[in-house]
This record gives structure tokens, C-alpha cells and sequence, in this order.
């Protein structure tokens, strides 16, 4: 096994939060980078270690050992962020697809309009379905403020 | 003897030794393990996988810190750890404790009841 197999499986079975997996990465990488350099071979190295199994099992335990568990309230939130990201996604995605149909039957509406000259209930129509601008606007806006919020919620809750 | 009690006397000093070998200059964690294994005969023989945790427990306490060194020429960059002065300061401290409790338990175990 290479240097590189080794961190990669010791990656693979930590079940770590993604900046402590990153300081594992670099930690590991030096110090087996250390170690080849003083003579060792890989397979001494991986006795003292321990199997990338072992070692994860090990850094888990001795990390998470001393930390309280996530409070209740703490997941939560995070599940109630990762909610509000799906649905305000959803939102964005079907209002998106209500203006590409309304922006359909305007350019039919209008088109119609210039056919057939003044064409007033035409005109009507089509104002009054689209027309309240700033709904149009607040709500795929009011959408992409709650995923923000969610997103750092679901920063500031990470481990 | 039971293991468990080495062990639990040895939790409680790690982090100390530690904490003292990255206040003596910088260093990284091969260097640590290696001289704790040397310097206490293996019985601080530790693994990097109870190592690392107690570096990332120090260094978010703000007593650590890492750094990359610089390459020069084709060497790769090196990351080390270096105490900051809130370390240094609660190495004295620890240390100070550390022989306090010493002073106290051999007096209490050897010092006889003429001590009590």
C-alpha cells in the first residue's frame, strides 16, 4: 500500500465534520512524508498507525469522546434549514416555470394584438394576469434570502 | 495490574506533555510521537490517532497553532505547530499543577501519618 492508498482509506472509514478531515489530510500526508524520510517503510509505518480502519476508529473515538453529542435543539434547526432549502428551491423552480408560460402567453397575446390591431380585452387579460410586478419579484427573492439563511444556519450548526 | 488505570492516569497528563513539547519550539506530529516514545521510555508511546485529537482540542482552545513552512527549492511546504503565548502561559500553569499534585499524592502515600 502507498502513502496515498493508505490516507485515502483512512478518509474513507472517518466519519469526521469536513474541517477536521482536512487537518487529518495534512496532518497524515506530513507526517508519513516524515517518516519515509527517516527510514521507515510503509508497512512499518502502518504497524505503529494502525490498519486505516483502526486509525479512523481510533481518531473518532478519541475525538468525539470529549465533545457532547449535537444538542437536540442544534438538529433541529438543521433540519428545519435543510427543509427550507428544499422547499424555497421548489418554489424558485415552479415560479420559474409560471413565468416562462405567462412570458409564452404574453408574446402570443401581443402578437395577437398587432394581428388584429387595438385589441383591448386582449391587453386586459394579459395585464392583469401578469401584473402585480413586485410579487412577481418578491417571491423568488423573498425564496433565495431563506436558502441564504438556511446555508448559514446549516454552516454555524456544523460541528 | 488492570490496563484501564495506566490508561486513565495517562489521559490525564497527554495533553500536557504535549502542550510542553510544542511549547519547547515548533514541531509536528511525527517529531511529537517519536520523542515522547524516546524521552519516557514507550510509556507515552501514543498513536497519531490519539495524538492528532489532542492537537485539534489545543489548538481550538487557541493554545496552538499551525503553520506552513516555506519550500525552499523543490522540498514540499511543511505544516507545523507552535504554542502561543496563552499556551505558554497554561504550560506554566499545568506544569505548576502537575507538581503540586505530585508534592501532595507522595506526601499522602510515603509521608507516613506524622504528615496527616
Amino acid at each position: 500500500m502507498t502513502d496515498k492508498q493508505y490516507i485515502n482509506r483512512v478518509m474513507h472509514h472517518l466519519h469526521l465534520p469536513g474541517d477536521l478531515r482536512d487537518r487529518v489530510r495534512e496532518d497524515l500526508t506530513q507526517d508519513i512524508r516524515a517518516a519515509l524520510e527517516n527510514g521507515e517503510t510503509m508497512e512499518q509505518i502502518i504497524d505503529r498507525m494502525g490498519k486505516p480502519y483502526h486509525l479512523a476508529t481510533e481518531l473518532e473515538q478519541n475525538y468525539l469522546g470529549e465533545c457532547a453529542p449535537m444538542p437536540k435543539g442544534k438538529k433541529f434547526l438543521r433540519v428545519a434549514a435543510i427543509i427550507a432549502i428544499i422547499a424555497s428551491a421548489f418554489s424558485l423552480l415552479s415560479n420559474g416555470i409560471k413565468m416562462l408560460i405567462l412570458n409564452s402567453i404574453a408574446n402570443e397575446a401581443a402578437s395577437i394584438g398587432i394581428i388584429g390591431g387595438a385589441d383591448g380585452p386582449t391587453s386586459i387579460f394579459v395585464t392583469t394576469t401578469i401584473a402585480p410586478m413586485w410579487k412577481i419579484i418578491a417571491q423568488p427573492a423573498l425564496a433565495v434570502v431563506v436558502i441564504v439563511a438556511a446555508i448559514i444556519i446549516l454552516r454555524k450548526t456544523k460541528r | 495490574m488492570d490496563a484501564k488505570y495506566e490508561r486513565q492516569m495517562k489521559k490525564g497528563v497527554l495533553e500536557m506533555l504535549v502542550l510542553h513539547m510544542v511549547c519547547q519550539g515548533q514541531t509536528y506530529g511525527y517529531e511529537i510521537c517519536t520523542r515522547l516514545d524516546k524521552q519516557s521510555g514507550g510509556l507515552f508511546a501514543m498513536k497519531e490517532g490519539t495524538l492528532y485529537p489532542i492537537l485539534y482540542r489545543l489548538q481550538d482552545e487557541g493554545l496552538i497553532e499551525s503553520r506552513w513552512s516555506v519550500p525552499d527549492g523543490r522540498g514540499a511546504a511543511k505544516k507545523y505547530y507552535e504554542a502561543t503565548a496563552a499556551g505558554q502561559q497554561t504550560s506554566k500553569e499545568l506544569i505548576a499543577l502537575w507538581k503540586s499534585f505530585g508534592d501532595n499524592v507522595d506526601r499522602i502515600i510515603f509521608g507516613g501519618k506524622d504528615n496527616d
